[in-house]
């Protein structure tokens, strides 16, 4: 990667010191019934500060970071439950500018903005490979200016359309995410964008769809450490029976479970991070196996930091309730755990090397 | 593409396999396959083929014997030698004894064991619990009494695996009754032909041999088999249960088992004659293992990783052990269920005992590996470990 573990410290302690000052998290806390919003002028302060250029190519002024150092920074955007999609745009972003290289400015500047969303069944299929008709699900990053749609058949993503959110034959329905993001769910009736193609992005449809995944891994990665250093904190200093819950046996085994649950989510996030760098355009084994963690491992780790907390785990203004929302996004969008578990043949994924 | 799929990497692996292709044994083969507790020659000698080549001990230190591989090419060497049923090493030498002399044996001492033990010429135990002193180890009796150049100990240690073949057992005994019980032990090395050491075999409920039980009636032990300082033995013993604990992991042989789980689906049919291969709740259950497994892998490699960089694992190895131990007994598990009748039938017709090839051992494996959760300190120990060492409770 062109950019040094060094300088992408910098940037990383750039945006901890960012998210801490503009908590639109706490915000959220404060005002859960209005939605968890993405801040007004956000985009223009992450442009200002470098970040949209992350990912972006070396060619195009970016810093042309790999996956391991992106999901560095993903892992704050989870960790802060952060509404703007920004791991989107990082995993996204490079595809786009090759496709469409007069985009890149505008994708470093934040004018081009990208959401992700899947079209399920073969409604989309259809002569025009740029075409695109039935309803999607929920779009990833509601503020965006283009759409990157994977087309599904039969489970797999046949092919990946961008689409101007103006485009001709597409209304968007806004909508709110478990999570309170907002997000939209798009009605198209023969929208036309621009095909995505293999050969000119570099990347198979379904590598592109799994590249969105893989941003929603490295996000659980965070945000499962965020509410379990929480519910640390908050065992140590709660008091029953006279002591802190933290030295009750049965509270730290639990712990002790959940922090394994930790450990390995984040182990997994580092090892996908390496395979995706060392082979950028597919096949990455550890894909459907990471995002199956998340659904079946991550969420049940979570639900698990709510039990220990005990009442104030399931109240709406606390932190950890919206973590455990973000998570079934994360664990739904982009092939839920069921999904990626039959994508795992168990010897073609053992015996990967 | 996975992060083993590197040039040099392949190249490696290439190299591992061709020479146990090259130098394993028919023999060594049928007798990794046919059960758990194998005859210790068979171990010695492939230990001595590896050794030849320099492959000993992949864990050590290049100074000490290792050949100096990183984290990567040490699992590929492991996954490989368990791909090919590759007999396992003195994992009590090569992964207990050993790493504890290259850290706080002196040099005589470095001198005269570390190269058996590569050789495989001599074995190794471990002489920690007592009957009375299991999860609770500091709480041990077994006393040494200095007398001149030699220490006296008397006591009782349990739990011994390989005990009845070892040359050598490497006992935590109490060298200081004062202060708190885990500031008096001290860390000897006891030749297993001394006078006064009486051992005696622990069947497991699998049927099989490995542990015992030994006493120790006056064994007199001469003060250069000290390892270390004298009352710093508990703090060897932490930092040797952290080593032990990442090879409790046992990745590269869960691995081998899962993949051999796959081919138990597909010989075995249902009632209607179809491979319960093709069962999608088979299938997905496969499936969730193959997700527990990459997901331990993934955390195995990580603290190898900072193995090789001269690190030592740490309280984070019990979260190795813990998830490791538990997948070990999810996959016989998922064997017995498919296995069915077979899995509970001792006679010819059915499974056809323990050991049997219609079982593919499968029926010992898995009443074995119950241990896995208890030894090397039990599970329930290694959450209290993470609790109190790492997460400040």
């Amino acid at each position: 990667m062109a950019i040094d573990q060094n300088e992408l410290n910098l940037l990383l302690d750039g945006a901890q010191r960012w998210f801490a000052e503009n908590n639109a998290f706490d915000d959220r806390v404060a005002a859960f019934r209005d939605g968890h919003r993405e801040q007004e002028g956000a985009w223009q302060a992450m442009a200002d500060m470098g970040w949209l250029a992350l990912s972006l190519p070396e060619s195009a002024d970016g810093f042309e970071a790999g996956a391991e150092a992106c999901f560095q920074f993903i892992r704050l955007l989870g960790k802060h439950a952060r509404p703007e999609a920004l791991d989107v745009h990082f995993m996204l972003a490079p595809a786009v500018a090759r496709a469409c290289p007069d985009a890149a400015e505008a994708l470093m500047s934040g004018q081009m903005r990208l959401g992700a969303v899947d079209l399920p069944g073969a409604a989309g299929q259809g002569a025009d490979e740029a075409a695109l008709s039935g309803r999607t699900g929920p779009v990833l990053g509601a503020g965006a200016t283009h759409y990157v749609v994977f087309v599904m058949a039969d489970g797999e993503a046949a092919k990946a359309v961008l689409l101007a959110a103006d485009a001709d034959g597409l209304r968007a329905e806004p909508a709110r995410l478990i999570d309170k993001r907002d997000t939209v769910l798009l009605n198209l009736d023969h929208a036309r964008g621009v095909a995505l193609r293999q050969e000119d992005t570099g990347l198979r449809p379904q590598a592109l769809r799994d590249l969105a995944a893989a941003g929603l891994v490295a996000d659980t990665a965070g945000a499962l450490e965020a509410g379990f250093e929480l519910t640390l904190d908050y065992l140590k200093q709660r008091k029953q029976f006279g002591r802190p819950l933290s030295q009750m046996q049965a509270v730290q085994h639990k712990m002790a479970e959940i922090f394994c649950d930790v450990q390995q989510m984040s182990a997994l996030t580092e090892t996908l991070g390496l395979e995706i760098d060392a082979a950028p355009t597919g096949d990455w084994p550890t894909l459907p196996v990471a995002k199956a963690f998340v659904g079946r491992r991550a969420l049940r780790g979570l639900g698990q930091l709510i039990q220990l907390s005990g009442g104030i785990g399931v109240t709406e203004e606390y932190k950890l309730t919206h973590l455990y929302r973000r998570l079934h996004v994360a664990a739904t969008l982009f092939g839920s755990a069921e999904t990626q578990l039959k994508r795992i043949q168990v010897r073609e994924t053992l015996l990967a090397a | 593409m996975s992060i083993f799929n590197t040039p040099d990497l392949m190249a490696f692996r290439q190299e591992v396999r061709a020479f146990i292709k090259e130098r394993l044994t028919d023999e060594m083969v049928q007798a990794t396959r046919s059960g758990l507790h194998l005859d210790p020659r068979i171990m010695r000698a492939w230990q001595a083929t590896l050794n030849e080549r320099g492959w000993g001990a992949p864990h050590w230190p290049a100074s000490a014997g290792g050949p100096g591989w990183n984290a990567l090419q040490r699992y590929i060497f492991e996954e490989e030698c368990a791909f090919a049923d590759a007999p396992p090493g003195d994992v009590l030498g090569l992964f207990l004894a050993g790493p504890m002399i290259i850290a706080e044996g002196n040099d005589a001492q470095k001198k005269r064991y570390l190269p058996k033990i590569l050789s495989g010429e001599e074995y190794w135990c471990q002489g920690f619990s007592e009957p009375n002193a299991g999860s609770d180890l500091a709480s041990l009796k077994t006393t040494a009494v200095r007398d001149g150049d030699e220490w006296v100990l008397n006591g009782q240690k349990t739990w011994l695996s390989s005990g009845h073949y070892a040359d050598f057992m490497f006992c935590l005994a109490r060298t200081d009754l004062e202060g708190k019980p885990q500031e008096g032990l001290t860390q000897f090395i006891i030749d297993m032909k001394t006078p006064g050491l009486t051992l005696h075999p622990i069947m497991t409920m699998d049927e099989g041999h490995s542990v015992n039980a030994i006493f120790l009636d006056n064994v007199r032990v001469p003060h250069e088999n000290v390892i270390g300082e004298i009352n710093k033995g508990w703090t060897y013993a932490k930092d040797l249960l952290a080593r032990e604990r990442v090879n409790n992991a046992q990745a590269p042989r869960t691995k081998r088992d899962i993949l051999e789980l796959e081919r138990l689906a597909a010989s075995l049919k249902d009632e209607h004659g179809a491979p319960l291969a093709d069962q999608p709740q088979v299938q997905r259950r496969l499936a969730s293992l193959v997700m527990d497994f990459v997901a331990l892998e993934s955390a195995v490699l990580r603290v190898l990783a900072s193995q090789m960089r001269g690190e030592e694992p740490g309280p984070i190895a019990s979260t190795l052990k813990i998830r490791g131990s538990e997948l070990q007994q999810r996959v016989t598990e998922t064997a017995m269920s498919l296995l069915d009748q077979a899995g509970i039938v001792l006679t010819p017709e059915y499974g056809g005992g323990l050991l049997a090839p219609e079982g593919n051992g499968w029926l010992e494996r898995h009443l074995f590996r119950r241990v896995v959760t208890i030894y090397a300190g039990s599970n329930e120990i290694q959450k209290t470990i993470i609790a109190k060492s790492i997460l400040g409770m």
